[in-house]
């Protein structure tokens, strides 16, 4: 059973693309909560929702592909104007105004150029595992191939266009495998793994092909010194998926506070709950109360 | 403006917040006991309860102060129902599925306890609270006394390797906490006595769980919360119920949880071939604060009534009993020596393994299985055969309350 009921929640139609989102608590702050990509949904932050929302006001989206959004079936429906106007259009649907974004993964990289495009709108962005390619990928994502025919199955080779298409299940137990270094997340696998299986590997590829997020550093550096609100940074030292060193760099791109979570792995959120939420916590109720005018027209653009 | 106030540590009456586990309504009897000694070992003693309903109606009743955060959590008893099916409950897939409500719940703890210094916490199977201690030490501020009546999860049988893993995997993560930070925990209460913990295995490779439990925990014996009722108050609370000396009376019940309505139609469709048998039999059914009375037929000869108090002396009264497998309900019939049939939710390891082990310990109840039971002649000529008979359980030692409350006035 679900923790906390959504005050609201449906499916937005953005010029006829389904958007899911919900909406949690009625505090004076609203915490916009980004999920990475298609591969899970807004349920992956079922370990931050209820408490957050005892104190803010907390819209999940879903992102395209997975939970109740649409299923893109072209590469231009994932580009990043597109992604960017999901979560723009849940803010605005729901009348939310200024807010703060707390995102993970690509969910994080899509927050710092939210930030950087309306930094009218944005309190403070909290990063976890940041993916935005500031620094070079981890040495296991070199391994493969990710288009070729490969003569193996075998850990990292899933990683694979032809392997996805086989064997979805497969990769995703493998993937989420890989983000869970921390012992004991049995849990957490069974339920990142059934998140994935709402999606599959067709609209993983149509996302591949689509290319949206910028994939040269200068870009990527570009907006992370254009964002103007305070950023908390959350490093897992374990983490599989984006090397540490990209966070450690929107850190210092950005003068914003970094936390390295030693032993932790991509999903911190999951894994180390209490400590996700107290962080989190913490820097909403600062950067709210340093930045936070009321309702109304957000706070000027520092 | 805002205000706060900082008492100087001297100047503070000694405060405890007791977590009762809120899953039916199993201990809150046993902590209300519990509390009651505590407070007369440390008459300046504040306590503050943290738990849900049911629980929380039965601590308002009795007059205890039941902390408002209580209101944030998340109920564990409803996502109990949601999970279960025909008398059927995967317990440890259905702690698991709770994992954010246990998040959610802990949360609503860390909160309190940052806001009031308590000196003791006191967690009867609160799992969000133990676990998320070891998992964030730092956050203890307070001592923590770590009560349960059963440790270790075990695989059920017919649910396969992978649950045989999960529970496995399960067990190695709290012996693995428990060996780092021993300090989490400043007792450990085992709300029984050693024999009643399972000779098994915590998984492979793993301790043995009674060994383990023996070598880790204080034993209270087991707490039942009342004394003894004697032959007046039986007499006095057969009475009250309007039942004569003349009728043969059959108590069915399933807890505080709404977890059981399947059974008490299987009870009620043998109604009328027991009563063909002895005639004076007459049935209270009791289903609890959680189940609507309404959602059962009306059978001749059976009262069917929602949440009973003081329902330990009520099932004094009975001449026998059909319950379900909780360790709560069957260890009060135990102790008031009723003849009774029980039937462990299935897939349900604590009350199949770890109950079950605690009842045959004490030569008490007859199990039964739910296909055996929905077959309403065996049903009939079971109860038929059970009323009357002479109980040879073992005595239920009195006394527990006081002793758990002695070892946590220590901390105090």
């Amino acid at each position: 059973m679900r923790a906390l009921a959504p005050l609201d929640d449906g499916v937005l139609d953005r010029d006829g693309f389904g958007v899911g989102y919900a909406v949690y608590g009625d505090g004076p702050v609203t915490v916009c909560l980004v999920m990475p990509d298609t591969i899970v949904n807004a349920r992956a932050w079922k370990a931050q929702v209820p408490f957050l929302a005892r104190s803010f006001r907390v819209v999940t989206v879903d992102p395209r592909g997975n939970g109740r959004s649409d299923r893109p079936t072209r590469p231009e429906q994932f580009a990043m104007t597109e992604l960017e106007a999901d979560v723009w259009g849940v803010l605005d649907h729901v009348g939310a105004d200024a807010v703060v974004l707390v995102g993970l993964c690509s969910g994080a990289g899509l927050s710092m150029i939210l930030a950087a495009e309306r930094p009218e709108r944005v309190l403070g962005v909290v990063a976890i595992n940041p993916g935005l390619v500031l620094a070079p990928r981890l040495p296991n994502r070199l391994l493969h191939d990710f288009e070729a025919e490969l003569d193996t199955d075998e850990g990292w080779a899933r990683m694979n266009r032809h392997y996805w298409l086989r064997d979805w299940h497969g990769f995703a137990e493998f993937f989420f495998g890989e983000m869970f270094p921390e012992p004991h997340s049995t849990k957490q696998l069974d339920d990142t793994v059934a998140w994935a299986s709402e999606t599959t590997a067709e609209v993983m590829l149509t996302d591949v092909a689509c290319e949206a997020a910028p994939r040269q550093v200068d870009d990527a550096e570009e907006t992370c010194r254009r964002v103007r609100s305070p950023v908390l940074v959350l490093v897992g030292s374990l983490d599989n998926c984006q090397s540490p060193d990209r966070g450690r760099r929107v850190a210092e791109l950005t003068g914003g506070e970094l936390v390295v979570m030693e032993g932790s792995g991509h999903l911190p959120n999951a894994r180390d709950p209490v400590r996700v939420n107290l962080l989190v916590r913490d820097f909403v109720r600062r950067v709210a109360a340093d930045g936070w005018t009321g309702p109304g027209p957000g706070r000027a653009a520092g | 403006m805002t205000s706060r106030t900082w008492v100087r540590a001297q100047s503070r009456p000694r405060r405890a917040l007791y977590l009762s586990s809120p899953i039916g309504l199993g201990h809150a009897r046993r902590d209300l006991a519990i509390a009651q000694h505590l407070k007369q070992l440390h008459p300046d003693l504040q306590v503050d309860w943290l738990t849900q309903s049911p629980v929380t109606q039965v601590l308002e009743d009795a007059g205890e102060h039941v902390h408002p955060a209580s209101s944030w959590l998340a109920n564990e008893s409803a996502h109990i129902e949601q999970e279960s099916g025909e008398h059927d409950l995967h317990v440890f897939q259905a702690l698991r599925e709770m994992d954010e409500i246990l998040v959610n719940n802990f949360m609503v703890f860390n909160d309190v306890v940052e806001d009031t210094p308590y000196d003791l916490v006191i967690g009867d199977e609160a799992w969000d609270v133990d676990y998320f201690l070891h998992e964030n030490p730092e956050l203890k501020r307070f001592s923590f006394a770590w009560m349960t009546d059963f440790v270790g999860y075990l695989p059920m049988p017919d649910l396969g390797e992978r649950e045989a893993f999960l529970t496995a995997d399960y067990n190695a993560e709290m012996l693995e906490q428990r060996a780092r930070f021993k300090r989490i925990r400043d007792r450990q209460v085992f709300v029984g006595n050693p024999d009643d913990v399972v000779d098994e295995t915590f998984g492979p490779g793993l301790p043995n769980i009674r060994e383990w439990t023996e070598a880790n925990y204080e034993f209270s014996g087991y707490v039942t919360g009342f004394d003894p009722p004697s032959a007046d108050d039986v007499a006095r609370s057969r009475r009250e119920l309007g039942y004569d000396e003349s009728d043969v009376l059959c108590v069915v019940a399933v807890g505080g949880s709404g977890v059981g309505v399947p059974l008490l139609r299987r009870v009620l469709e043998a109604v009328p071939r027991a009563r063909a048998r002895i005639p004076e039999l007459r049935f209270l059914v009791v289903t609890g604060p959680r189940i609507d009375p309404d959602v059962l037929p009306a059978v001749e000869g059976a009262d069917i009534r929602g949440y009973v108090p003081d329902l330990y002396l009520r099932m004094a009264a009975a001449d026998v009993a059909v319950v379900q497998g909780g360790l709560t309900t069957t260890m009060e019939l135990t102790a008031a020596r009723v003849p009774f049939v029980f039937v462990p939710l299935r897939h349900h390891f604590e009350q199949n393994l770890h109950v079950r082990r605690r009842l045959d310990n004490y030569r008490a109840g007859q199990c039964a299985s739910y296909a055996e039971v929905s077959d309403p002649d065996w049903l009939a000529e079971t109860l038929v055969k059970l009323v009357g008979t002479d109980v040879a359980f073992r005595p239920v030692e009195s006394g527990g309350a006081e002793r758990a409350a002695a070892m946590l006035a220590e901390l105090l």
